[in-house]
Formats: C-alpha cells, sequence, structure tokens
C-alpha cells in the first residue's frame, strides 16, 4: 500500500528536522522544501495529502506559495505554520479575501502537536484531553 | 447544555462550510442541546491562546466538564461524537 504524502515546506531546517522526527515512526512518507518555489513546484508535480507551509521565508513568502499550490491543487489540505500573532496575520486575511484556503497552525511545534493534527487530517482517532 | 467553541482560520465560502457541516453533525449528535460559538483565530489571536489552540479547526467542549477538543478533520460524526464525549441528550 502507498503511504500517504506529507510535504513540509521551511526554510528552517530544524523545523524541517522537528516534522521529520516527529513523524518518523508514522506511516506516512514526509517530502520536505527548503524555499517556497521548490514547495510549489514539488506540490504540483507529486501526489500530496497534506501540506505544512512556513509563513515566512526568504523568496516568495508562504502565501504567494499557496497561491501557487492551489492554482494546481486547490482541494488540498495546506497547514500555514506561525505564530499566532495579528501582525502576522495581515497577509493572511488578504489571502482569505482572495478566496485562498488554508488551515493554521501554530509555531513553536511540539511533537505530539504535530502527530496529532497530522493524525487528526489524515484519518486517525483524537486522543483525550490534557 | 453543551457549550462548544469552534476555532476557525478566517471567514469564507470554505470556512461557512466547515461551521455547516459541524452543525449539522452537532444537532445529529445533540439535537438543540448545544450552542456553538465560532472564534477567527485570525481576529482573535489571544483568546486562542487563552484556549491553548494549537490547529484549526479545533473543536472545544467547555461545558459541562469535562473539557475536550477535537482537532483537525471535523466532518467524521464517530470522531468528533467520541472526541467531545457527546452523550446525545445535551449534557
Amino acid at each position: 500500500m502507498n503511504k500517504k504524502r506529507i510535504l513540509v515546506i521551511d526554510d528552517d531546517a530544524a523545523v524541517r528536522d522537528a516534522f521529520r522526527l516527529a513523524l518518523l515512526h508514522s506511516p506516512y512518507l514526509l517530502l520536505e522544501a527548503d524555499n517556497g518555489e521548490d514547495g510549489a513546484a514539488l506540490c504540483a508535480a507529486e501526489e500530496v495529502e497534506l501540506v505544512y507551509l512556513d509563513l515566512r521565508m526568504p523568496g516568495i513568502d508562504g502565501v504567494e506559495t499557496l497561491r501557487r499550490i492551489r492554482a494546481v491543487k486547490p482541494d488540498l489540505t495546506v497547514y500555514i505554520v506561525t505564530a499566532f500573532h495579528r501582525e502576522l496575520f495581515d497577509d493572511l486575511v488578504t489571502a482569505r479575501g482572495e478566496g485562498l484556503d488554508f488551515e493554521l497552525l501554530r509555531k513553536p511545534l511540539r511533537r505530539q502537536q504535530i502527530l496529532d493534527i497530522t493524525n487528526g487530517v489524515l484519518g486517525a482517532e483524537p486522543g483525550p484531553e490534557g | 447544555m453543551y457549550r462548544l467553541r469552534l476555532y476557525v482560520a478566517g471567514l469564507g465560502p470554505a470556512v461557512e462550510r466547515q461551521i455547516a457541516g459541524v452543525r449539522s453533525l452537532l444537532d445529529a449528535a445533540c439535537g438543540g442541546g448545544y450552542e456553538l460559538a465560532v472564534c477567527d483565530i485570525l481576529e482573535h489571536p489571544l483568546q486562542a491562546q487563552e484556549d491553548t489552540i494549537y490547529a484549526t479547526p479545533t473543536l472545544l467542549r467547555l461545558r459541562p466538564p469535562p473539557t475536550a477538543r477535537v482537532v483537525g478533520d471535523l466532518s467524521d460524526p464517530q470522531r468528533v461524537v467520541k472526541g467531545l464525549v457527546l452523550a446525545g441528550n445535551g449534557g
């Protein structure tokens, strides 16, 4: 059976490492890109079921990367990974205004949170509160 | 009466469908015995911080205890009912 594929797009190697370690023993295959252009291209070329996308990156940022992804994969689940601060949300409000769909995942990330949200999106059952 | 809070990322057609799906699921699971508040994280990041929200969508059960939450896919009724420990009679 083919493993479900997850794409992480982040210029920070430590963040990509965090996803890789968290999902090391999961039933998913992790793809990585360290910039938005490569990430959007990878997304267009590969079958991917879930994307974790950094908001702030050198080159094209997360919102522009999202525009490129949406041009080819309108229904793909894309999580924008960012701190939850109002000053970081202006671009996301604009993106919503353009009709771009996305979900949010808060930085900094904990291993269990990466596992829970990945399982929550890709089909595993939720765990108890606390 | 269940008190629930749904955290979403902005408002738009897709999120409106998400909200409608949750209401439909709750109608089926607990009849009219619930109150659902919707919170847009883009507008209310501090509220999300208070509720220790780390991802959207998140559906929180606030009352009655125990508090519970479901994060991610909210389209599966069994997953939501089990995750929120809904009894089906409005608590």
